[in-house]
């Protein structure tokens, strides 16, 4: 196989995949209706009235490539005004942020972040941050606020992991080769901002990289006797960025009455500007041997450049009136 | 590995019914060949009963391999020889036991040449009735390159029974795992090609067979007076893949009567035995003789350099899984506060991942040092929870960081006793079911909702079946919160009743709840649940849930593509939502 060739092409197949973003005030009205959607009938319960959503995904460099990486990010905001089953107006709104990478045709997470508010209005605000690292959920960090006094959040941590490790040996006649693959990097988040239980305004910033690093190297050790072990290994690795990801999210989902109490009315505005960027690294061939002396020696095949972009991927802020009769002067914004 | 249990699975059972293909081109040949057998290195031109025992035949070997990875050096290996086979055993499912010995080995290793003692031990290996190699047995103190050398030879000489057809098909085993092979017999010649190998087990490395042909002459006796194997595999995957071009000659010299029986003591091992053990070799290569004052001093000139960054985390856990004293002085400069806080979140990264004893111990004491700064302490308990082979004192350590007053570490220990559970599943079951029990309980006193969510995933990291009556009780919650965290935690139980769940929960009134049961899906199996994704990613009100429906099935279109290709099609072009639309679009390019 031709590592350069490869190498090249995948660099080549980079094309700019900026996420799209749409928003949806009233769910079930679509304004593109075509090419002939179906309308999903709604679950039981009581629904929301109030829905703002976000999705996107993007894969590097496609997303039904054997070797790549993606990033998958999904925010919302939704209220639903108090009725049966719901003794409160309910605001909720989450973000996460899903890294993961494509290794020789399987697919493997290698982190989330999630942050989700849950407000009961005059009642209770819920609001977490979930990370997990390979599907284990590593670290979660929850705020209460079940009074009308705001209550300041802050935080922020980065950890190092490898996300993703195999090695295996396999005899190929009567040469051992070994195979590894590791996805190491780190994952971050931040929260700062402030909950009371109206609800919440905050500012999150998850984050995460991941480096892949690959190597076959052909060889072994052979033991001799009252001489000790001879060795040589001569191989090529390959040291490329998976992704680099960064989401901040400013959400803000607060509930209020207006009107002289006629009516409960929302201040919204989700923001979030994603930076990507994927496949910078090199390619080099290595040797070692000790025979009566040791050789170290490795060359740099290729350096490659990747692809990198940053885009704001949503911005809306507005009032909403979920309930009753609200000013005159409060409309839906949309920016 | 997989494969490599389930071939010492046969094993175990005796090899019978070790399944084996074999077709004859020449029906009317074919027919009447009950009974033969083949053999190694006799076989196929052999039309008589049970080998002989009794005999030793000698043969001159000579391997030459040369592997050249992608755009790589070339590395050269050679052994010479003269190598002994003779029947000790022949069992009822007729499976004969063959002794070997290498006399007299040497070996060239980039054109340098040495005795090598190691080679020259007695072993055995098993053939089965059709002369297929089905096992080898080494001594147990026999290292792994060793064994390859000496499992590459009985594999070069494996040669499947024909009886008298002209050409016949096999399937074989080899150490890279099964082939097809095609024979073709003039006389007493006979032409061996492999034609092509399944993958090696799970593992995704494909195998090539670029170039392949034996020469194998037979002698009056049955045994081969000849073998002569010249070939080149392809191996590996993508950017990363070597190439081995390798001859492999045996030459009958003569035969003496055997007197030595099968050796003692000897343990089986899969003819492809794959191995996945740490390698010291590997990580001395990756460390490159550094110190932790080297790689600390590296990891500050390259933060901004991801890549660079990296490869310098992984060395450092290549150091401190080599030496412990590394390990132990790196706690020691975490404890006195002497590291940037930028690389010690490495330093305690890499110390988890190393997981030695020693680099357990160095965690469990910043963890349990009030001193340090939380965010390091917290990071230690992470690590902790993550590390392979948690030993007795690291759980110690985090039951106590559970019990801490600070809420962050404690939620964190939380965590992190979860994974220590699921790591200790395999090792040491009762410590893991003891820790399963005391979350549970935990779980049962827990009264505040932010309390009973980080246990509910605490539980959920263990994968433990026993926790599904919490789980679905948890589900009941009135809470939205809870019942999320309650429906993401039966991701890892490898159980139908967890399927059946996520299911259940995919109908919950909370959008929360529903994208939790999707994310429970992605780590499993998908075909209990793909019905029920598929009627959700076309009903499901709440777009979120579609957009993370859509996704998985897109990720994992490949393992059943009739269940959820047609998920992706419809959400591509018939979804309301322009998002989900434009993502399921992306999997279909």
């Amino acid at each position: 196989m031709k590592a350069h060739s490869l190498v090249v092409a995948a660099v080549l197949a980079l094309t700019p995949r900026l996420a799209s973003a749409a928003i949806d005030d009233n769910p079930q009205e679509d304004p593109t209706p075509d090419p002939g959607p179906s309308t999903p009938p709604p679950p039981s319960g009581p629904q929301p009235t109030f829905v703002k959503t976000l999705n996107a995904m993007s894969c590097l460099p496609s997303c039904t490539a054997d070797w790549g990486a993606g990033y998958s990010i999904g925010a919302k905001l939704a209220a639903t005004p108090a009725g049966a089953g719901v003794p409160k107006d309910k605001l909720e709104g989450w973000g996460e942020l899903d890294g993961f990478a494509r290794i020789n045709g399987g697919r493997y997470s290698l982190f989330k972040v999630r942050v989700t508010g849950l407000a009961e209005a005059r009642t209770r605000t819920d609001l977490s941050l979930t990370a997990y690292v390979a599907g284990a959920a590593v670290r979660t960090v929850p705020f209460v606020a079940q009074t009308g006094t705001y209550t300041p959040l802050f935080y922020g941590e980065a950890w190092s992991k490898t996300f993703f490790d195999r090695s295996v040996t396999v005899g190929v006649g009567p040469i051992p080769v070994t195979f590894t693959a590791k996805a190491t990097g780190e994952l971050g988040a931040s929260l700062t901002g402030r909950i009371s239980n109206v609800g919440f305004e905050a500012s999150t910033g998850p984050w995460g990289k991941a480096s892949l690093f690959a190597s076959a190297a052909v060889g072994g050790q052979y033991c001799v006797d009252y001489l000790g072990c001879i060795g040589a290994r001569a191989g090529l690795s390959v040291n490329v960025t998976l992704l680099e990801a960064t989401a901040p999210f400013n959400t803000n989902l607060t509930w209020s009455l207006v009107n002289r109490g006629w009516g409960a009315q929302l201040n919204y505005n989700l923001t979030s500007t994603l930076t990507f960027k994927s496949l910078d690294g090199w390619l080099k061939v290595f040797a070692s041997a000790c025979l009566g002396g040791c050789l170290d020696w490795d060359r740099k095949l290729i350096n490659f450049t990747g692809f990198a972009t940053t885009g704001t991927l949503f911005n809306v802020a507005g009032k909403y009136c979920l309930s009753g009769e609200c000013s005159p002067t409060v409309v839906d914004v949309l920016q | 590995m997989r494969r490599a249990l389930a071939s010492a699975a046969l094993l175990t059972a005796g090899v019978v019914g070790f399944a084996v293909t074999r077709e004859a081109d020449d029906s009317s040949s074919a027919a009447g060949e009950t009974g033969r057998r083949g053999g190694l290195p006799v076989g196929s031109g052999r039309s008589s009963g049970v080998l002989a025992a009794g005999v030793e035949h000698r043969y001159a070997i000579s391997m030459d391999h040369r592997s050249t990875p992608a755009q790589g050096e070339a590395f050269a290996l050679a052994v010479d020889g003269e190598w002994t086979l003779g029947v000790v055993a022949t069992g009822d499912s007729r499976i004969t036991t063959i002794r070997a010995e290498l006399h007299d080995p040497r070996i060239r290793l980039r054109g340098v040449a040495t005795a090598a003692p190691r080679l020259a031990v007695p072993y055995t290996f098993t053939l089965g009735s059709d002369g297929r190699l089905l096992a080898l047995q080494f001594p147990r103190a026999l290292d792994a390159d060793s064994r390859m050398v000496l499992t590459a030879l009985a594999a070069t000489a494996q040669i499947s029974d024909g009886g008298t057809a002209a050409a016949w098909s096999a399937v074989e085993t080899d150490s890279l795992g099964t082939y097809e092979a095609r024979y073709a017999r003039t006389g007493a010649a006979i032409t061996k090609t492999k034609l092509a190998y399944n993958k090696v087990g799970d593992e995704p490395i494909a195998i090539r067979v670029a170039t392949s042909s034996t020469a194998i002459a037979m002698r009056e006796d049955g045994w081969a007076e000849s073998i002569e194997q010249r070939e080149t595999l392809d191996v590996g995957f993508d950017k990363i893949s070597v190439s081995v071009t390798g001859t492999t000659v045996l030459r009958h010299v003569g035969d003496r009567r055997l007197i030595s029986l099968a050796p003692h003591g000897l343990e089986t091992s899969a003819v492809d035995a794959i191995s996945t053990a740490a390698r010291d070799l590997d990580d001395r290569e990756m460390l490159d003789g550094a110190t932790l004052a080297d790689l600390v001093l590296v990891l500050g000139s390259v933060r901004s350099d991801s890549n660079a960054s990296a490869h310098t985390y992984l060395r450092m856990v290549a150091l401190f899984r080599l030496d412990a004293d590394a390990a132990r002085g790196a706690g020691e400069q975490l404890l006195a506060g002497k590291l940037d806080p930028r690389d010690a979140q490495a330093v305690l990264g890499a110390l988890g991942e190393a997981g030695t004893p020693a680099a357990q111990q160095a965690l469990a004491k910043v963890v349990d040092a009030t001193a340090v700064a939380e965010t390091q302490r917290i990071a230690g308990a992470l690590s902790l929870g993550l590390t392979t082979t948690p030993a007795p004192s690291t759980i110690e350590t985090l039951q106590a960081a559970a019990r801490s007053p600070d809420l962050d570490l404690s939620s964190t220990a939380t965590l992190a006793l979860g994974n220590a559970a699921l790591r200790l599943a395999n090792s040491d079951a009762a410590a893991a079911t003891r820790l399963v029990d005391e979350l549970l309980a935990r779980l049962d006193r827990a009264s505040e909702i932010s309390d009973r969510i980080t246990l509910l995933r605490a539980l959920g990291n263990t994968g433990d079946p026993r926790i599904l009556p919490a789980l679905e009780l948890a589900l009941g919650s009135p809470s939205d919160l809870v019942r999320a965290a309650a429906a993401e935690s039966l991701r890892l139980i490898p159980d139908g009743r967890a399927d059946a769940l996520i299911v259940a929960m995919l109908d919950d009134v909370s959008p929360i709840v529903r994208t939790s049961s999707v994310f429970a899906a992605t780590n499993r199996r998908l075909d209990p649940v793909a019905p029920a994704l598929a009627s959700h990613a076309r009903d499901d009100k709440d777009p979120a849930v579609r957009r993370a429906i859509v996704e998985l099935a897109g990720q994992r279109m490949s393992e059943l593509p009739l269940l959820l290709r047609p998920i992706v099609v419809h959400a591509a072009e018939r979804d309301v939502d322009a998002d989900v639309r434009e993502i399921a679009k992306k999997f279909l390019v």
